[in-house]
């Protein structure tokens, strides 16, 4: 069946007419355009395709379009600033070498972001916690959590850097 | 991996999701979080044509305790009952088992307690794309008649129950509650499962798990969950294990153990209690002899469903008795007062 649903996305509020059968996933990458989001497994076990919804990291691939109406999300798109700034998570990641093949980046970067927005000064065990669903397979994640750790030694300020304007979700 | 197409129902309240269940029956799937389902419609496993969801089902998603009981809702996410403070000191091995399910981007949102009781019964043979599985005969659990599993083929399916929180809820003793159109019942745990792999739960085709109810902790009893995994994160248990110990200060009077990720459903090891009852507790020897018991029960039921082999899976079953009776042990004997436990 067909339904319009609205969401808040990177800032922007949306109306789309989607699927039932469609799965967060499709609506992004397919259907808007937003490549940042991958598909590995299709299974929620990689976490390649993570997103944050309403705060909270999730696994868009098992997330179904239709229960997104009224709610927030944020692709790895809107996390630059609108003038290319990079945000302090990826300007580490690309500092201290958390990227290689690139295809985990934006999921690994997002689950980061969702637990420095709740945790700014995460621990190590946490950082490894929050990012426990994302695979890697070229690092061996030690430059990864490095990148994060970097973050989190920042000041506080550096951290909270608004790069979009968050809009009322509902 | 695009889904089929289905019609995706929203109730507003559970009588109308009991409603739909009641005209749609088997047609149509309860969907609490997807984790397992939306894996499995994906794969062509699963094919119902419509879904109910839960997820505006308030009455579904609440913790609650009363009359020495912590009822947990089915659609209760699995972070949120990470997040219930008083599950820390008050049931630590539903803790352990909760925590070991996914990882953090699962137990947000897709991941709910009632999923992962009501999860299908898994198989490498079987849980695997169209493709792979069109190399090889159907096999029983798909609709046809062999068992690749099973040394020799089988009549029968030898999937297994890989829900990490059943064999600790079983162990504590916790209760269902069920619930149709028509009628409401609450059974023991234990009873959901057939034991069947083809049909691993005795849920009626209009009938939804709606309520979980697990006893408060008694003085002098303690619980542990263990779970054998390759990865420490997003992995299926090759063999996990719920123990509940009971004693009177310095002697175990009560004891049961829950083998997980083995048989059709949670393997309870009646010789367990025989073994321990009246022994010192965490006496080194009667635990060590709980752990062959454990291994030996279970052996009988192993088969070649996952890619760890059936010779280690069968010996791992001991291990992870021998640690999950000890810690339960521990905690039963420090926790001889609740009151004060914290």
């Amino acid at each position: 069946m067909s339904r319009e649903i609205k969401l808040m996305l990177n800032g922007n509020q949306i109306f789309v007419a989607i699927e039932d059968n469609w799965t967060l996933l499709y609506l992004l990458r397919e259907k808007l355009g937003l490549t940042g989001v991958k598909e590995g497994c299709g299974q929620g076990e990689c976490g390649a395709c993570t997103v944050i919804v309403d705060g909270l990291a999730v696994n868009s691939c098992i997330y179904f379009a239709v229960e997104v109406d009224g709610k927030d999300v944020l692709t790895i798109e809107g996390l630059a600033a609108a003038d290319g700034t990079l945000h302090p998570l990826q300007k580490s990641f690309v500092e201290n070498g958390g990227i290689q093949c690139g295809f985990c980046t934006p999921g690994m970067i997002l689950s980061a972001k969702a637990l420095l927005d709740e945790n700014p000064q995460a621990t190590e065990a946490d950082i490894k916690q929050a990012l426990a669903g994302n695979l890697c397979r070229c690092t061996g994640y030690v430059q990864i959590v490095e990148s994060v750790e970097a973050v989190v030694d920042k000041s506080s300020e550096d951290i909270n850097v608004v790069v979009r304007e968050t809009g009322e979700s509902g | 991996m695009r889904l089929p197409p289905f019609a995706y129902e929203r109730p507003r309240d559970l009588y109308e999701a009991l409603e739909l269940l009641n005209t749609f029956g088997k047609d149509c799937r309860v969907l609490a979080g997807g984790t397992d389902l939306l894996v499995r419609m994906k794969q062509g496993l699963a094919t119902p044509s419509r879904l109910i969801s839960l997820k505006d089902l308030p009455e579904l998603a609440t913790i609650n305790e009363s009359d020495g009981f912590l009822n947990i809702g089915t659609a209760v996410k699995l972070a949120d009952i990470l997040a219930y403070e008083p599950i820390q000191y008050r049931w630590p091995g539903l803790l352990e088992a909760v925590k070991s399910v996914g990882a953090p981007s699962i137990q947000h949102f897709s991941g709910t307690i009632g999923g992962n009781l009501c999860q299908d019964n898994r198989c490498q043979f079987y849980n695997q794309s169209k493709f792979f599985r069109q190399a090889r005969q159907t096999c029983n659990k798909a609709g046809g008649n062999t068992c690749f599993a099973w040394k020799g083929g089988s009549d029968k399916c030898h999937s297994i129950c890989q829900s990490d929180s059943a064999p600790i809820l079983i162990a504590m003793d916790a209760r269902i509650t069920i619930k149709s159109k028509n009628e409401s019942r609450t059974i023991p745990l234990e009873e959901l499962y057939s034991s069947v792999g083809e049909r691993p739960l005795t849920l009626a085709d209009d009938e939804m798990l709606t309520e979980i109810h697990v006893p408060g902790p008694v003085p002098g009893a303690g619980c542990a969950f263990e779970k054998l995994t390759y990865r420490s994160s997003i992995d299926y248990a090759v063999v996990s294990a719920g123990a509940y110990v009971q004693t009177d200060g310095s002697k175990t009077v009560n004891a049961r153990l829950i083998i997980g990720a083995v048989a059709r459903g949670p393997l309870a090891i009646a010789a367990v209690e025989k073994t321990l009852k009246d022994r010192t507790a965490g006496d080194e020897e009667a635990i060590d002899q709980a752990g062959r018991e454990a291994m030996n029960a279970a052996e009988a039921f192993i088969a070649n469903n996952i890619t760890q082999p059936v010779e280690y899976r069968t010996q791992m079953v001991s291990v992870i008795t021998k640690r999950a009776l000890s810690r339960a042990t521990k905690r039963a004997l420090s926790h001889t007062d609740v009151s004060e436990a914290k």
